[in-house]
């Protein structure tokens, strides 16, 4: 995996290059002006936050049923980079929420699941770091992110399960965009420049966690090391 | 119609102060890892 970092991070670096120029060329909403351009840091790290919390579900799985260490070791180095991408989401979200909404924040279906998971990203590393025996800590862990995972679907149907005052889905996986073409690429460019972003940076906290766990190890064995 | 270019910057800098600050925090901590490792490494070997 160590390998793959330095040209993750030179990919990250170009293609939010690339996708910076396109968010600062791309015409304003002739609503909502240049806030619009909060949507293309807003949408994609909520999108990351989601697809992080799937990729450490699986990794939860896999480390519960095969006693993989190496995906418990995925889940750690995970949940940190969720928990910055879902704290963006909600950032941006409130300062975009300002101007169009008249409100920092509302009770809203989808912004109460949104901040559910940023608590439950909060709460998967209090958990670890609560429990002494590496092992049951990434037992306990893997378990909350199993019972979390719940609330991937609710964030995901929320403006379609309830009246919200969160617009619903701009782009789908099928079917026509609820977007306006000028304002679609540089959101398509931002979205796949933070999937860039987040395989780096999850890649930098694997090899920062296979070390330190190499370290304890070490000084397990003869602890004059440090 | 108004600017609104006070929140944009707002949020870009939030965005940039989270991810800039995450991956130079996470890159510090590694550097300091890897060079623990090489000296008990190197203290090993001798």
């Amino acid at each position: 995996m160590g390998r793959l970092r330095g040209p993750a991070g030179w990919a990250t670096l170009g293609a939010l290059g690339v996708g910076l120029f396109l968010v600062l060329t791309a015409p304003a909403d002739f609503q909502q002006g240049n806030s619009v351009r909060i949507m293309y840091v807003h949408v994609p790290s909520a999108k990351m936050a989601l697809l992080v919390y799937l990729f450490i579900t699986i990794a939860a799985i896999v480390h519960l049923w095969r006693k993989s260490a190496r995906a418990d070791l995925l889940v750690e180095a995970a949940v940190p980079v969720g928990t910055a991408f879902a704290a963006v989401t909600l950032a941006t979200g409130s300062i975009w929420g300002k101007p169009m909404w008249g409100a920092w924040w509302a009770w809203d279906a989808r912004l109460t699941s949104m901040l559910v998971l940023l608590i439950l990203y909060v709460g998967l590393a209090a958990l670890r770091s609560a429990l002494e025996d590496p092992v049951k800590a990434g037992r306990a862990t893997s378990v909350l992110v199993l019972i979390g995972a719940v609330d991937l679907p609710i964030i995901h149907f929320s403006v379609t399960w309830w009246r919200t005052l969160h617009q619903p889905a701009s782009f789908k996986g099928s079917g026509t965009p609820a977007i306006e073409g000028a304002l679609l690429t540089p959101l398509l460019a931002m979205s796949l420049a933070f999937v860039v972003l987040g395989i780096y940076l999850v890649l930098l906290r694997a090899g920062l966690v296979a070390d330190r766990r190499r370290l304890e190890a070490l000084e397990m064995e003869e602890p004059t090391h440090g | 119609m108004a600017d609104y270019s006070a929140y944009v910057l707002g949020a870009y800098g939030i965005a940039l102060a989270v991810y800039g600050g995450a991956t130079l925090w996470w890159r510090i901590q590694a550097g300091s890892l890897r060079r623990r490792l090489e000296r008990i490494d190197d203290h090993s070997a001798q």
